[in-house]
């Protein structure tokens, strides 16, 4: 039997990687190292994600994932990606490398992420003179859920669940357009799923818990959403787990004691005022709606994607003036500068 | 629509398993389905068009060894049918010799296991079902010429897909969906 040869049949190979220089690390998880690059002939900036996988390591080393091959995850990212090619608020690849042991993707560069909403102020409505005074606008706060919803809704149309949505993988490009991106841990819906998913503050109550069968669907997306959306009212992780008394409350139990209705088995002794816990979403008549629809115990009462869609109200709130927009960028940039300071 | 619950028992109790999930059986989700589908169709004349030394009965052997090979994994239902998917797209492209068919068997397997199982099989373990004619190395040598031929477009759409649709629009009872699924 002869090896197929494959390397002049690989999508591209180290030549075509040198065409761009790589500069500084724009992000590092589990599943590798995200350069910014530049492309030499065109001087344009984009995104490289190195996937680190073992792609035909030597056959006689005893290390356990010596024959696994491409990684499942890269192989889950790319087909999703692949599937959701041309919406346009999903992240896009333009091009895939082979490098040494390395996948790598090569992605539009986005500026900006969603984190900008973790600005401490969060958006305060002054009710005196029936306008709006905040850092950051509701428009903005309407403008980005609509967005991810149409991406979420295109997705779940296809039954691809995202299963990792933090504001950390919305993406921003300059002129504030929505790209999801970080489909590590998206999959098809299937029938069975692992239960440890999504980041921990923006993950759905069904998903904590025992090591019973989980019945999770596409409405743990819809939580993730409803927890950015709250997120950015108060301008902090609202789930984040905190320090009360003497011990830490986790985000489990705060979920469970400002959230879980009364008549649920779950139902705790003492609950939390929702009041105090996100104020400012419920001063908001419309965004109190919203939330509370999203934020919902029971996923089989959670708003679907292309129902919040649906909805008027918040579909026109959406609408960003000029004004809007330089305000969120200035914010923005304002944060990146404070953690460039940081670093040094 | 009723959530329904069905499917949780696992052969291997180390895997959690979810539920099926009743916010995708619309007919919104089922029209997008059949769009999608398209894109994932193969040729259906690649054994003329396409094909020198692969003819029909080939190809009936090999998913017949590949079928055997998902039962006695206990594989995922939706591994098989993806596989044999990723097989027939491959050779709608790409001239293939007879003596590599159970290589690229092989190598559909391991990347249709990889998107649908959450722990897929390995390539030592493919090898030796194919008796050791197959190294590990070339195993992952076929991945990548399969990824790349397929333009990393994985997520195909199978007739498998359609089978809750279909059930949910019958008139039957819930309880004896399971094993109509079963049969279907």
């Amino acid at each position: 039997l002869q090896t197929p040869s494959c390397e002049k049949n690989t999508s591209r190979s180290l030549t075509q990687m040198e065409n761009y220089l790589k500069g500084s690390i724009i992000g590092r998880g589990t599943y590798g190292i995200v350069y910014k690059v530049t492309c030499l002939k065109t001087g344009k900036v984009f995104a490289l994600k190195c996937h680190r996988s073992p792609v035909l390591r030597d056959e006689d080393t005893e290390q356990k994932d010596a024959t696994i091959g491409v990684e499942d995850a890269t192989v889950r990212e790319l087909s999703c990606l692949s599937a959701l090619r041309g919406h346009p608020n999903v992240i896009q690849i333009h091009d895939l490398f082979i490098d040494g042991e390395n996948i790598a993707m090569l992605m539009p560069y986005a500026p900006y992420t969603l984190t900008v909403i973790h600005n401490g102020h969060g958006l305060k409505v002054n009710y005196d003179h029936g306008k709006a005074l905040q850092v950051i606008p509701l428009s903005f706060v309407a403008h980005f859920s609509v967005q991810v919803a149409n991406a979420l809704s295109y997705m779940h149309g296809r039954n691809i669940i995202h299963r990792d949505l933090t504001p950390r993988n919305v993406l921003l490009t300059k002129d504030l357009t929505v790209k999801v991106a970080d489909m590590g841990l998206a999959r098809q819906s299937s029938k069975r799923m692992s239960p440890n998913v999504v980041t921990e503050p923006y993950r759905a109550p069904e998903l904590f818990g025992d090591n019973s069968p989980k019945d999770y669907t596409c409405a743990i997306d819809m939580w993730s959403l409803g927890v950015m959306i709250a997120d950015a009212m108060e301008g902090k992780v609202v789930f984040a787990e905190r320090e009360k008394g003497s011990g830490t409350v986790s985000t489990y139990d705060i979920i469970v004691k400002t959230l879980c209705p009364r008549n649920h088995v779950k139902a705790p002794v003492t609950s939390w005022d929702i009041d105090d816990v996100m104020p400012n979403v419920m001063e908001c008549t419309l965004v109190k709606r919203i939330v509370l629809q999203l934020l919902t115990f029971r996923e089989n009462e959670r708003l679907l994607a292309h129902e919040l869609l649906q909805d008027q109200e918040w579909v026109q709130a959406a609408h960003m003036t000029e004004e809007d927009k330089n305000m969120v960028i200035h914010q923005i940039q304002q944060q990146q500068l404070r953690q460039a300071s940081k670093r040094f | 629509m009723e959530p329904q619950l069905m499917c949780c028992e696992g052969n291997r109790p180390a895997i959690r398993r979810a539920y099926r999930d009743s916010n995708l059986l619309t007919d919104r989700v089922l029209h997008a389905l059949l769009r999608a589908e398209d894109k994932y169709l193969p040729a259906s004349n690649y054994f003329k068009c396409v094909q020198r030394e692969i003819a029909p009965y080939m190809r009936r052997i090999v998913a017949t060894w590949m079928l055997e090979v998902c039962e006695e994994q206990k594989c995922e239902e939706e591994v098989f049918p993806l596989a044999m998917n990723y097989m027939d797209r491959f050779l709608s492209v790409e001239p293939t010799k007879k003596n590599h068919l159970q290589l690229l068997g092989a190598a559909c397997m391991f990347l249709a296991s990889k998107l649908k199982e959450t722990i897929p099989l390995t390539a030592e373990k493919l090898c030796i079902y194919t008796d050791n004619s197959v190294r590990p190395t070339q195993l992952l040598q076929m991945e990548l010429l399969v990824l790349n031929k397929l333009k990393w477009d994985l997520a195909s759409v199978t007739p498998l897909d359609f089978i809750d649709h279909f059930l949910s629009q019958l008139p039957i009872r819930r309880e004896n969906r399971p094993i109509l699924r079963k049969h279907a």
